[in-house]
């Protein structure tokens, strides 16, 4: 696993049970980022932050966070955007639908966003990621589209079963890189 | 990361006695070191009743390490123990861990802990390093960082690389001594020069961040590569940060790409280099996946 992305619940959050998991997930040896939380992406020591699209708020996060953060935006099925912030200088961009939904999965959404990223991964050098995905097989058919990361939803830890399947999605990820 | 690093010298507990053979010029231990141990045996057991403790020590350690004859823990305990009693340090040392790990005698931190004093006390540096450790864990001896640390030190100076490196992290985070960052660099110096890879990792962190040592990225990177060389997973996305940011060498992606590939199958991610990594073209990673393969096949002909 390359990362793991602490979810914003638009909630005020305490900030000793964020740090406390970030050092966890930094002491196995694995990068935290932030949902949009900025200036605690900052303040806590995490890795990152992945925020929506939107130059000005990527502007802000890189003066706050400085080069060597990592800074993704979510740009849902929107090219435009995404040109737009990989041109300012975003770590990555992701696709997919900003809604997470694994019963029924979203075929549409997912297979729009295996458009964009077939054509993202042609043109551009920035990383794109697949978002939102929770299913080892649409996993493995995003990567080989040309998907440099996968990230699942935030609703694969109401499966009992989550460790499994984010194994599963790695596993599947890792298929097709061996056989690149 | 220097944290995590630390949580994991403290929890360490390498235990080594190094050869049993020191030099000693008796028959036995000349067999032994020409690998003839059923001779050695032999010869060791005369040696014994005519009264050498050395000779005791030997024949557990034949026993112990199954060399020639059948490994029997019990047999290396007893045979250790007549050495013990007849005050050889590498005999109260070997019992020690024996009674440690409960093998071949029935597990007992505080006679191991016995065992590692009277052996410590007499210079024996794997002695004081592991009594270091119980008294650090609280394991049959009651916590006590500072004795610890004493003993600690005493195994450092007596030249063991473990424990100069946790000694240097006593110092960095002030466990049985008072935080002292020179102190701290000067033992983590001390270990990494004696090639020990995560001590290499600790002090070129240091060096990078001037940190207890005058800042210096060229030898910083020496031995991140040092400890890369050495399949240290930490160094090589170190090494591969080196590369992929232009740092001390000139920016090479394909070498950035080799060290990160070879950090990642140990299983250590970097999300900074798996995205450099993805920006790479098709030749470029290619290039770096051979140069992964041809290093790890270099390591398996060494």
């Amino acid at each position: 696993m390359a990362c793991v992305l602490l979810c914003d619940n638009g909630e005020a959050t305490e900030e000793v049970p964020v740090d406390r998991l970030i050092d966890l997930v930094q002491g196995s040896g694995v990068a935290c980022l932030l949902e949009n939380r900025i200036e605690q992406t900052e303040r806590l020591g995490a890795d990152g932050v992945h925020i929506a699209a939107n130059r000005d708020l990527y502007a802000q996060a890189r003066r706050l966070l400085g080069e060597s953060a990592n800074i993704g935006v979510g740009c849902g099925l929107d090219r435009h955007e995404a040109m737009q912030l990989a041109e300012a200088g975003t770590d990555y961009v992701a696709f997919g639908s900003e809604t997470p939904n694994i019963e029924p999965p979203n075929i549409d959404g997912i297979d729009q966003c295996a458009e964009l990223i077939a054509w993202w991964s042609e043109i551009f050098v920035v990383p794109c990621v697949a978002w939102n995905i929770d299913n080892p097989a649409q996993a493995e058919r995003l990567a080989e589209l040309g998907a440099d990361f996968v990230a699942p939803s935030r609703l694969i830890w109401q499966d009992e079963n989550a460790a499994t399947i984010i194994a599963e999605i790695d596993s599947a990820i890792g298929r097709v890189r061996s056989s690149a | 990361m220097r944290r995590i690093l630390a949580g994991a010298i403290i929890a360490a507990c390498a235990v080594s006695a190094g050869a049993p053979a020191s030099a000693k010029e008796s028959e036995s231990y000349i067999a032994f070191a020409e690998g003839k141990y059923l001779t050695a045996l032999g010869l060791a057991e005369k040696e014994a009743e005519a009264g050498s403790k050395e000779a005791y020590t030997l024949m557990g350690e034949i026993y112990a390490e199954g060399l020639g004859v059948a490994q029997d823990y019990a047999k290396a305990a007893d045979a250790y123990a007549k050495g013990a009693d007849l005050g050889d340090p590498n005999a109260q040392f070997s019992l020690g861990r024996l009674v440690a790990e409960g093998r071949g005698v029935r597990k007992d931190p505080e006679i191991a802990g016995d065992l590692f004093e009277h052996a410590a006390k007499a210079g024996n540096a794997a002695a004081q390093y592991n009594l270091a450790l119980l008294y650090l864990h609280g394991s049959g001896r009651l916590a006590d960082e500072i004795k610890a640390a004493e003993w600690m030190k005493k195994a450092a100076e007596s030249g063991n690389p473990q424990a100069q490196y946790d000694l240097g992290a006593f110092y960095q985070f002030g466990r049985g001594v008072p935080i002292d960052k020179v102190k701290a660099a000067e033992w983590a110096g001390k270990a990494a020069q004696a090639g020990l890879a995560a001590a290499q990792v600790e002090y070129a962190v240091m060096l990078f961040n001037g940190h207890g040592v005058d800042k210096d990225e060229k030898r910083g990177a020496q031995l991140f590569r040092l400890a890369a060389e050495q399949g240290n997973p930490v160094a090589q996305n170190r090494l591969a940060r080196l590369y992929a940011n232009g740092v001390v060498y000139d920016v090479d992606l394909v070498q950035a790409a080799k060290w990160h590939l070879l950090a990642r199958d140990a299983g250590v991610s970097d999300f900074t280099l798996d995205i450099m990594l993805s920006k790479l073209s098709d030749e470029q990673r290619v290039e770096a996946e051979r140069a992964v393969d041809a290093w790890e096949s270099g390591r398996l002909t060494e």
